[in-house]
């Protein structure tokens, strides 16, 4: 299983990635944010079971990417896990609008996050 | 400012906190009200917010203290200040931020990305018209921060 964990914050990164390694999933391909992440998705082939995207980053934001994969045809189906700071109806709503797979809010336990990867997981299988 | 204000960011702290490193602070003292040039603590967090809003959320505390909690954190031991511990320190503060945000939903507040100061003798300045309030608070194992939040609602 590979993924593409989009964050700015480097510690937000590690902590999401130590949640996917306890998962068994090692094939983790980190971008610090949208435009990176779209570059990492060509570079590989758009070859990725699921994505991690924070919402609030510089550059390129989360919501722009979404919209970006959504329209580009090689990764339209690709499941996108959004985290987001801003638990506010609006915000999640724009998420999922665009196309979002799931969401999770920070702050969030280890298990929250795990319980949201397996809900997307689950769905692919 | 309007003192309703201060409990959103108070149980976002603790909220953040509690569940991102595993200690719940408390509040530790009255709330100040600070205009003019004052002193702050040697690490510093700022969030800029908008919207229907104009001000800032900042964090402050020592650099021990920070090297603590972001150690905590982020699961992993930070013994000296470096990009960790920054970008650790910004990243709190943003869900803090966030999470405020979302108490205070009416106001559709807007976060500017967290910007992280570190160094001694840091000096902040609040206008007459917007202070800030400063809302000490305690770890229960780490010592003390504070929560500092100006924001006045756009006309």
């Amino acid at each position: 299983m590979k993924v593409l964990l989009t964050d700015d914050s480097t510690t937000m990164r590690k902590i999401q990635k130590r949640v996917l390694t306890s998962m068994g999933i090692t094939d983790i391909v980190e971008a610090g944010d949208g435009t990176e992440a779209i570059k990492k998705l060509e570079e590989n082939n758009y070859d990725f079971d699921f994505m991690l995207c924070d919402i609030n980053m510089p550059e390129m934001s989360g919501l722009e990417t979404l919209r970006k994969i959504r329209s580009t045809p090689e990764c339209a189906q690709l499941p996108v896990i959004m985290c987001t700071s801003v638990a506010e109806k609006e915000q999640v709503m724009e998420a999922i609008k665009a196309g979002a797979t799931n969401y999770v809010v920070k702050p969030f336990k280890p298990d929250d996050l795990q319980k949201k990867i397996e809900s997307v997981i689950k769905i692919e299988k | 400012m309007k003192s309703e204000y201060v409990n959103p960011f108070v149980e976002a702290t603790v909220e953040t906190f509690e569940t991102m490193c595993g200690t719940v602070p408390k509040r530790n003292g009255k709330l100040e009200i600070k205009s003019g040039v004052f002193k702050t603590d040697d690490l510093v967090g700022i969030v800029g917010l908008s919207g229907n809003v104009c001000g800032a959320v900042l964090m402050a505390m020592s650099v021990e203290t920070g090297l603590k909690s972001v150690s905590s954190f982020l699961g992993e031991e930070i013994s000296e200040p470096d990009s960790d511990l920054m970008d650790g320190f910004g990243e709190i503060l943003n869900i803090i931020a966030g999470a405020a945000a979302a108490k205070l939903s009416s106001f559709k507040i807007k976060l500017a990305l967290p910007t992280v100061l570190l160094g001694q003798d840091q000096l902040l300045s609040g206008k007459q018209i917007s202070p800030w309030i400063i809302i000490p608070m305690m770890f229960p194992e780490w010592g003390s921060f504070k929560i500092e939040v100006s924001m006045e609602e756009k006309k």
